[in-house]
């Protein structure tokens, strides 16, 4: 039987994880970022009701109070997800930056074809 | 040859600027690069003679000065030459450096305010910034630059088109130098005088400065590293 925290846990986690799908569904998350999330959301879940492997974990890790364990794993989630998002919108912001240049070396040559031959279109 | 200048916001400086490249002897193309500015950079650029590629957003110095440096390439021109759209470098000395990349002695003739220290002289917190780039990159690739964040060169089509093809998005000319260094290009310093801005507003403020110091200090030192695990040339500062 579940304890009252692990409820909690298996609630929030499964409200995240409808939250996440529900984006997915509608296509306002992109597929490079929709995984991620979704193991973010079931992480509560999972750590909430399995808890004996964790205290054992913490136990031969030497941590004297276990729960820091969760706190250090959730900091290294969060870490985890700020680089592979930064990752991302790196990428994005150098594809962004030769669109930009493409877009107005095209327009620059298309004001110079419309200089020399009349107007286009 | 073709002048470009990177210009962001710097209606009030900008035509003066033109004018001035069209009054030299020697006279170049010149191609304003207007960064996205909210003010009417282009429109004054181009009323003073000047050709104009327009980013459709502020995309940030490299993005810029690249952006001139593939329309120069695109149209055939020998040498490109670039300057501060700001008005600090003086257009006259351009021909110095022209000269030596003419006469085949340099691919990338850069423009030093310290080789002689003559004209305006910079803020201390940008000198001692120029200086540490230039003990590093003495240190980093053996290049011997009195001042490698001068923004004022004459590059031949060889070196333009390693810039072309990388070119750090911000805070750009130390690690251009060291792609240039690279690729094997020959690398030459002249002196030229700088002069105080003719208007706008300096983007490189005292806390900008340091930033840009520590920023592009470990862009190099990741770039060496990977250099010698045998990766590409340099980081991205």
């Amino acid at each position: 039987m579940l304890e009252p925290y692990q409820w909690v846990a298996v609630v929030a986690s499964g409200g995240a994880t409808f939250l996440v799908v529900e984006l997915i569904r509608r296509r306002r998350i992109q597929h490079v970022l929709w995984l991620p999330w979704l193991f973010a959301a079931l992480v509560p879940a999972v750590l909430g009701v399995w808890i004996r492997p964790w205290a054992k974990l913490a136990r031969f890790l030497g941590i004297l109070y276990q729960p820091l364990l969760l706190v250090a794993l959730a900091s290294l989630l969060s870490f985890a997800m700020l680089l592979y998002l930064s990752v991302v919108v790196s990428s994005l912001i150098r594809k962004n930056l030769v669109l930009a240049q493409e877009l107005a070396l095209l327009r620059s040559r298309f004001d110079e074809a419309n200089r020399r031959h009349g107007p286009i279109g | 040859m073709v002048a470009v200048l990177p210009a962001y916001n710097e209606a009030s400086s900008i035509g003066a600027l033109v004018s001035e490249l069209a009054r030299l002897d020697d006279r170049p193309d010149v191609l304003v690069v207007d960064d996205g500015s909210t003010d009417d950079t282009a429109e004054v650029a181009a009323r003073a003679g000047a050709r104009v590629l327009a980013l459709p957003f502020n995309c940030g110095i490299g993005a810029t000065v690249q952006a001139g440096i593939a329309w120069g390439l695109e149209r055939g021109y020998p040498f490109i030459a670039r300057l501060d759209g700001d008005g600090q470098h003086d257009p006259r000395t351009l021909s110095e450096l022209v000269a030596l990349v003419e006469a085949d002695r340099a691919d990338f003739a850069l423009g030093s305010r310290y080789l002689e220290k003559k004209g305006f002289q910079s803020t201390l917190m940008r000198r001692l910034g120029s200086h540490w780039f230039a003990l590093l990159l003495r240190a980093l690739s053996g290049l011997r630059i009195t001042d490698p964040t001068s923004g004022c060169w004459v590059a031949n089509r060889r070196a333009a088109a390693v810039l072309r093809a990388e070119y750090a998005s911000d805070y750009p000319e130390v690690d251009s130098l060291i792609r240039l260094a690279r690729s094997g290009c020959r690398i030459l310093e002249e002196p030229i005088a700088m002069r105080a801005r003719a208007g706008g507003r300096s983007s490189i403020d005292a806390v900008r400065a340091i930033y840009y110091m520590i920023k592009v200090t470990i862009a190099l030192v990741i770039g060496r590293v990977e250099e010698r695990a045998g990766g590409g040339a340099g980081g991205d500062a």
